[in-house]
């Protein structure tokens, strides 16, 4: 297993140098110069364009400019954000728990929610229950969550007052946010639960335990899921990465702190150094989601352990 | 956040999703990271920045104490007036800082920080008399030493001063020669330092604090001597204000004297309005900045709601006709355009009325705007076909005008997200065009990708408002030195080169004489105008709705000041 960590690990650098290359290649890319955007307010002079692009760096050649930045990212220095002039890492420092904790939160609600109705969709194959969980895990996942977070918001903060509409502080502000971003993924996990859940249902061992006389739940429910988790756990994990970057819209309708409101201004603004800090974490955190899946496996089912 | 961006940005997301299991570790690792960064691209939509606003009721028996939330729908940037450029910031800093003077009701300067000033002859050198009871919220004294600070720390290349620095134009140099008098060289004679001097952007900072902070620091951790004073900030979330005990010193213009009423102030970032008005109403928040032009109706018929449209002053959304090619080089051609666009229709249309027409270069609550060129010019599109018609351009086959072989096309270049609906007046007036013959292709681009198209000047039509204290707006929107070329930024979206025009502009700046120098503004409204270098469209208007408070005002430049605010009794 630790040959599994390390050899995982040691592919990771090579996608992070990736990443980092083909972002910092398509930001200049782009139309745009990122001082002209921030002075776009005040009609400056040309003296004062020269400081700010020499403050910035950008007189200098792109190689270099790439350089600098992975030099500097090894030590964990991201740069100066050109807009707020503060420094990355500490922007980011400040508003990625927010984003996590919603992430975690969501992935959590997905994946009960998806067990929970998948199985129950299973068991009930081609029957009542069946069709309406399948037509409701459509509709959570065809729903824009900027819609259904304002649906959410309209009746458990605005009519019934439950919840708070807005804020990041606190389990009670975080419960719309992580149902809003939740319930989409659940649709996903629902399916492919219930998919699961009928293959294992029509193994051998299936046929056996109910010759032996248990209950169709208790089946289910202790022997089939545990079978059907390892597909589970996979989507699960690389949702995560997904909801992560969901996070942005959500953040915005609930007006909570994270990530993906800063990103959203500093890519209006051409803020290079903050689009490329926050590109790196979401990277680096997919990254180490996809070892800890890969990990889990072995965890999970043994067979796995063997054959890495 | 419009909807159609959020929507592809989540199709993106479970496009990937649904891809991740088949491909290979370090394959999905990159194809997730760049669905994540296309997907934050498409979602990269949060509204632009805003403008400014007009009169509220002082209450007559204001209650002391109470906490107040004004929810705004922009993340703050920096609160260092010397560096900072956004109007949302503008709108916090204006409680934490003051100016060395305000403009009263008739928009001329009274006293606040400076008692009095007297400004040379040449018009070069200003001597500005200060309180002597001011003290800064770190407890040091406000000084001359420390107006000289200010002055000094703005034109410091190292503070990359982005908007203070174009308000003090010409500043050459600033001497304190007591503790309460400073004397303010200029290199040229400026009339608009004065009125310029009022803004939140030239509020005054602490020496004390801003030496002893980084500028990163300092920009987190501002420190005036306004009414209310810095207490915390969480980036994205809020900034919480307290009232500065100590204050009593408050300009002319205020309703009152002493401390604020409120003894703490919030400003909470709330970047959708259907949350903002639900905040509002729910009595989460106490006010909203950014209303929804459609939902204004609505709240001023809610007897527990205030409404407030400021117009804000500077220069209105005008679209800019390129004057510096074919076929807008012609003001014959550029005169039958505008006779073909039905502005005021388009306005009424798209903006129920908060937003008022505008008609010429200034907007109404600036100095110096001229009335008379209201209804100077109407919509006829009989006239407009018939001009055109006689200039040669002749109706083609495929229902576009040509001349020469040539059809008549513009390129009409309008940013992206939709700010106050400008994509829609886009539209409409392609239709309005397209009914006179007049083919007209709307390009929308946003707003890096389109200071890059305006700096190459390919467009025929550009949209622009801006933001100003001073009627001197008018020098960066229609002085040569300010024409957009390759790798350089700047307002002349009309490619105005006329010697007559730019000279009146020159004289008007360094004219100290009120009267004198509305009048020669006026005369460049006309000229505008007469040219039809632009078309006015309208009054960027902000919009605030309050429940339970009273007293909110707004300043020259239309920011809200929350000193006279107090909670109404319940």
């Amino acid at each position: 297993m630790g040959f599994l960590i390390i050899k995982r690990v040691g592919l990771g650098i090579p996608t992070l140098i990736g990443v980092t290359l083909v972002l910092f290649i398509t930001l200049r890319m782009l139309p745009g110069d990122p001082v002209s955007v921030l002075l776009a307010g005040a009609p400056a002079t040309p003296q004062a364009e020269a400081t700010l692009r020499q403050q910035f760096g950008l007189d200098q050649p792109i190689g270099l400019q790439y350089l600098n930045f992975i030099g500097h990212a090894a030590g964990l220095d991201l740069g100066l954000s050109y807009t707020t002039r503060q420094p990355v890492t500490t922007m980011i420092g400040q508003q990625i728990l927010p984003t996590l904790e919603l992430a975690l939160a969501a992935a959590f609600v997905s994946a009960v929610l998806g067990m929970v109705l998948g199985s129950l969709s299973a068991i009930y194959r081609n029957r009542w229950p069946d069709a309406v969980i399948r037509v409701l895990s459509l509709l959570n996942t065809s729903m824009p969550s900027f819609w259904v977070g304002l649906l959410l918001i309209m009746m458990f903060s605005f009519t019934l007052k439950i919840f708070p509409a807005t804020g990041s502080s606190g389990v009670q502000s975080l419960v719309l946010p992580a149902f809003t971003l939740g319930l989409s993924a659940a649709g996903t996990v629902t399916r492919l639960v219930r998919n699961s859940v009928i293959e294992v249902l029509g193994e051998n061992f299936v046929t056996a335990l109910h010759a032996k006389g248990l209950r169709p739940r208790v089946i289910v429910f202790k022997h089939v899921l545990r079978n059907a988790v390892i597909p589970t756990v996979t989507i699960v994990g690389l949702q995560l990465g997904a909801l992560i970057a969901g996070a942005v819209i959500v953040e915005a309708v609930f007006a909570r702190q994270g990530l993906g409101q800063m990103l959203v201004q500093a890519i209006a603004g051409k803020d290079y150094p903050v689009v490329q800090g926050v590109v790196l974490v979401i990277a680096v955190i997919y990254i180490v989601i996809n070892i800890v899946v890969d990990v889990s496996y072995a965890v999970i089912d043994p067979r796995v352990r063997t054959v890495a | 956040m419009d909807s159609d961006s959020s929507a592809s940005s989540r199709s993106a997301l479970h496009y990937s999703a649904a891809h991740h299991a088949r491909l290979p570790q370090l394959a999905r690792a990159a194809f997730a990271a760049v669905a994540v960064l296309t997907a934050l691209v498409l979602a990269a939509c949060s509204g632009g920045g805003t403008s400014s606003s007009p009169p509220g009721n002082a209450g007559s028996a204001a209650t002391s104490g109470g906490s107040a939330t004004f929810a705004v729908d922009t993340p703050f940037v920096s609160f260092d007036p010397n560096v900072a450029a956004a109007a949302q910031d503008a709108r916090v800093m204006r409680q934490i800082y003051d100016s060395l003077v305000a403009l009263n009701a008739d928009r001329q300067p009274v006293g606040w920080l400076a008692k009095s000033w007297k400004v040379s002859d040449d018009g070069k050198t200003y001597t500005f008399t200060l309180r002597d009871d001011v003290k800064f919220q770190d407890g040091s004294k406000f000084d001359a030493a420390a107006v000289c600070f200010n002055l000094n720390r703005i034109v410091d290349p190292k503070s990359a001063s982005i908007y203070a620095v174009s308000l003090i134009g010409p500043y050459q140099s600033c001497r304190a020669t007591n503790a309460t008098t400073a004397v303010v060289k200029l290199k040229t004679a400026y009339a608009p330092f004065l009125y310029n001097l009022s803004s939140p952007f030239l509020g005054m900072v602490s020496p004390k604090s801003a030496k002893s902070m980084s500028l990163a620091a300092f920009a987190l951790h501002p420190v005036g001597s306004g009414p209310f004073k810095f207490s915390s900030y969480t980036p994205n979330d809020r900034i919480v204000l307290v009232k500065n005990p100590d204050y009593d010193w408050a300009p002319s213009t205020a309703k009152h004297t002493g401390p604020a009423h409120l003894d703490k102030l919030t400003f909470q970032i709330i970047p959708d309005a259907t949350v903002r008005i639900g905040s509002l109403r729910n009595g989460s928040v106490q006010a909203i900045g950014n209303v929804p032009e459609n939902q204004a109706a609505v709240i001023k018929k809610d007897p527990t709601l205030s409404f407030y449209a400021q117009a804000q002053s500077g220069s209105p959304f005008q679209l800019n006709f390129n004057t510096s090619h074919a076929p807008l080089n012609d003001p014959a051609v550029r005169k039958a355009i505008r006779e073909g666009m039905d502005v005021g229709s388009a306005v009424k249309a798209l903006y129920f009325g908060v937003y008022q027409r505008a008609w010429g270069p200034l907007a109404p609550t600036t100095a110096g705007y001229d009335k008379s060129l209201e209804n100077s010019f109407s919509y006829d599109p009989a006239a407009a076909k018939k001009a055109l018609d006689d200039l040669g351009w002749k109706v083609g086959p495929n229902g576009i005008r040509q001349k020469d072989g040539k059809q008549l096309t513009l390129t009409y270049v309008e940013g992206a997200p939709n700010r106050e609906k400008r994509q829609d007046i886009a539209q409409f007036m392609k239709d309005n065009l397209k009914a006179i013959g007049v083919n007209v292709n709307v390009v929308l681009q946003q707003s890096a990708p389109l200071q890059t198209t305006l700096q190459n000047g390919d467009y025929d039509i550009a949209g622009l408002s801006l933001v100003s204290v001073d009627p001197n707006v008018l020098y960066s929107l229609y002085s040569p030195e300010f024409i957009p070329k390759p790798g350089r930024s700047g307002f002349d979206f009309t490619h105005a080169d006329d010697k007559q025009l730019s000279s009146e502009i020159l004289k008007a700046q360094q004219e100290s004489d009120p009267a004198s120098r509305d009048k020669l503004y006026q005369q460049v409204q006309q000229q505008v105008v007469d040219q039809a270098l632009s078309v006015g469209i309208y009054v960027p208007t902000y919009t605030v709705a309050t429940s339970g408070i009273t007293g909110l005002r707004f300043d020259a430049e239309g920011y809200p000041v929350l000193y006279d605010v107090s909670l109404t009794k319940s």
